[in-house]
């Protein structure tokens, strides 16, 4: 039964006029997205040694994979197609006849959460190679340069997905069980996005603000720039010093000098909240927030 | 088979059903009559588990509603008719028999249903393109997938022609020959009565009135006829003379309404009373059945 209805919400979640309708816009994002990426390509990078090469894919490949894959691929996808799924049911009142069956309510949710991680998580997948493949045709790398650029950090990306999809679901889940509502659900989930590009913004500019009111709390580009670190430094290593000020102007986790290349060794971090911290938060979020659904779905009347 | 003790559910301030005490035995067609807003579809969701009650005990084939154990046992069609629409009615029927606990095959199972169903040429047809009529079948048909030992039917009929209606009445008792048993509502009692054991009528949450069909309806005071003939001032003397007449009235189109207490020696009876006087019976109709039992009771609520 958990894999019917599994079965069933992935298939609802890849309705092709959906998928179709997201992928044209996203194209168009990626490509001027890319575009701009491609500025920091250094000139004739081919003919650069593979390591060097390698290290100018990955300054412009984790930005890009970071804000592009999983900023827009996942938030703001999650936030639109995890209100087909549980939501859409409760509204439409299809889920009236699947809960009278001999089935049990956490299995519906649990089920709807994973059948919505696989989907993400597969978009998510999809938009990196698709990135990685639009970069390596605009940026003039040679092949060779995608083994550390591209395919050695993607067990990094993956987790990362995987842990993000998590989180947004999550939050998609509570949505759905408290409105039973599609907009309202999008709209609640959509709160996600609008912090990360929100606050990203008001970080990237320069300013006191976002310092002297603490906004940094709130800053979800923030704290999933540090989850990512944290993943990344577990999976792969250590951040390259030469990548680190990219880390840093993009996702706000080290202190980034006018200078960077005078610093010796590793940037510092800049230390509002420790990286695993931050993990800690999503994680814990990611459990409360579905634990939560569970147990107002298990006393929902339908 | 469906056991509720002073069952009750609140919304807010308003009480929808109150204290119900509910006793359905295996293998009944037990009818649950009331107006809109009586009641009704949310004491059918308490049975089936969709809406935790305020207060009160409710079993379902021996188990506490809303389990897995209840509703591995029970099939629910819902008076809405809300279905995936894009998908094929076999496709439909397979993931609600996945759902079902159906035993073998559940794809033969759901062709099975949909030949029963009389919907086999619409088997790969989209739901979303199937008549009202052809819905209703598909709720009914989903419900009965997994063989349910009780079956709870809200407005079963509704939106159906004769035919399908009558498909559905006859399938209810073959249902019930096998030791199925059937909770079902309905607004057309005069067609509940034709299939039903017993009832239960509910009014503004509460049981009004509850038992066997023929005792609910025996215990009408009085029954009445409503009688046309090609002349009804001479029939309505010759009817106050009849010892089981207990009145005559017009109504407003001239008919006569006639009150008797013995229903039946007053319907054997106007035949040899017509022939005698020469009369021509235009029509008569007889209204002492489920419905007019459940407004005289509501009547009654009314006055007390």
């Amino acid at each position: 039964m958990f894999l019917a209805i599994y079965r069933k919400m992935l298939g609802d979640l890849s309705d092709p006029k959906s998928l179709v309708a997201y992928l044209l816009g996203f194209l168009g994002v990626l490509f001027f997205l890319t575009l701009g990426f491609t500025n920091e390509i250094p000139d004739a990078v081919a003919s650069l040694p593979l390591g060097e090469q390698e290290l100018a894919l990955l300054e412009v490949y984790a930005p890009l994979g970071w804000l592009f894959a999983v900023g827009i691929g996942l938030l703001v996808a999650g936030a639109l197609f995890v209100a087909l799924t549980l939501a859409t049911e409760a509204e439409r009142g299809t889920l009236d006849l699947v809960l009278s069956k001999p089935v049990s309510r956490w299995e519906v949710l649990l089920a709807t959460f994973l059948a919505n991680v696989t989907f993400l998580v597969g978009l998510g997948i999809a938009s990196l190679l698709l990135a990685a493949v639009v970069l390596y045709q605009m940026g003039g790398f040679s092949t060779a340069a995608l083994g550390g650029g591209v395919f050695g950090v993607f067990p990094a990306f993956f987790l990362y997905t995987l842990v993000i999809a998590a989180f947004i679901n999550a939050v998609g889940m509570a949505a759905s069980v408290l409105t039973r509502n599609r907009l309202q659900t999008a709209a609640l989930t959509g709160v996600v996005p609008v912090l990360f590009f929100g606050l990203f913004v008001a970080r990237v500019f320069p300013g006191s603000v976002y310092e002297n009111y603490s906004l940094y709390l709130f800053d979800v580009s923030y704290h999933f720039g540090n989850v990512f670190t944290v993943i990344y430094e577990a999976v792969v290593g250590q951040i390259p010093t030469a990548v680190q000020p990219r880390f840093g102007f993009w996702m706000g986790v080290y202190e980034v000098p006018d200078d960077p290349s005078a610093v010796d060794g590793s940037l510092e971090l800049v230390g509002y909240v420790d990286p695993i911290v931050s993990l800690g938060l999503c994680l814990f979020l990611t459990v409360g927030l579905l634990g939560v659904a569970l147990v107002k779905f298990q006393r929902l009347d339908i | 088979m469906i056991e509720t003790r002073g069952l009750t559910k609140e919304f807010g301030d308003v009480t929808a059903v109150e204290d119900v005490d509910l006793d359905v035995e295996r293998g009944d067609i037990h009818g649950f009559v009331g107006h809109n807003g009586a009641g009704k579809t949310t004491t059918m969701q308490m049975l089936t588990g969709l809406v935790t009650p305020t207060s009160g005990e409710v079993r379902v084939c021996g188990e506490p509603a809303g389990t897995r154990a209840a509703n591995e046992k029970i099939g629910y069609a819902p008076q809405n008719l809300e279905f995936y629409e894009s998908m094929t009615g076999r496709d439909y029927l397979v993931y609600m028999g996945k759902l079902s606990a159906v035993n073998g095959s559940v794809r033969e199972r759901a062709d099975d249903v949909l030949e029963w169903l009389d919907l086999s040429d619409a088997a790969e047809q989209a739901v979303g393109g199937y008549s009202g009529g052809m819905l209703r079948k598909l709720a009914v048909g989903q419900a009965m997938l997994g063989d349910p030992e009780l079956l709870i039917l809200d407005e079963p009929t509704a939106a159906l022609d004769p035919e399908g209606r009558a498909m559905i009445i006859d399938a209810l008792g073959n249902l019930t020959d096998e030791g199925t048993t059937v909770f079902v509502s309905s607004h057309v009692l005069s067609e509940l009565e034709q299939f039903i054991d017993t009832v239960t009528f509910l009014n503004e949450g509460q049981i009004v009135a509850s038992g066997p069909l023929d005792e609910v309806l025996s215990s009408t005071a009085a029954e009445r006829f409503v009688v046309d003939a090609s002349d009804n001032d001479r029939l309505a003397d010759l009817l106050r003379d009849h010892g089981s007449v207990a009145g005559v009235d017009g109504d407003d189109e001239g008919n006569l309404v006639v009150t008797t207490e013995d229903p039946e020696d007053f319907a054997g009876a106007l035949p040899e009373i017509l022939s005698g006087a020469d009369l021509r019976l235009y029509f008569v109709d007889r209204q002492g059945g489920l419905e007019e039992r459940f407004l005289d009771i509501l009547e009654e609520e009314g006055a007390e």
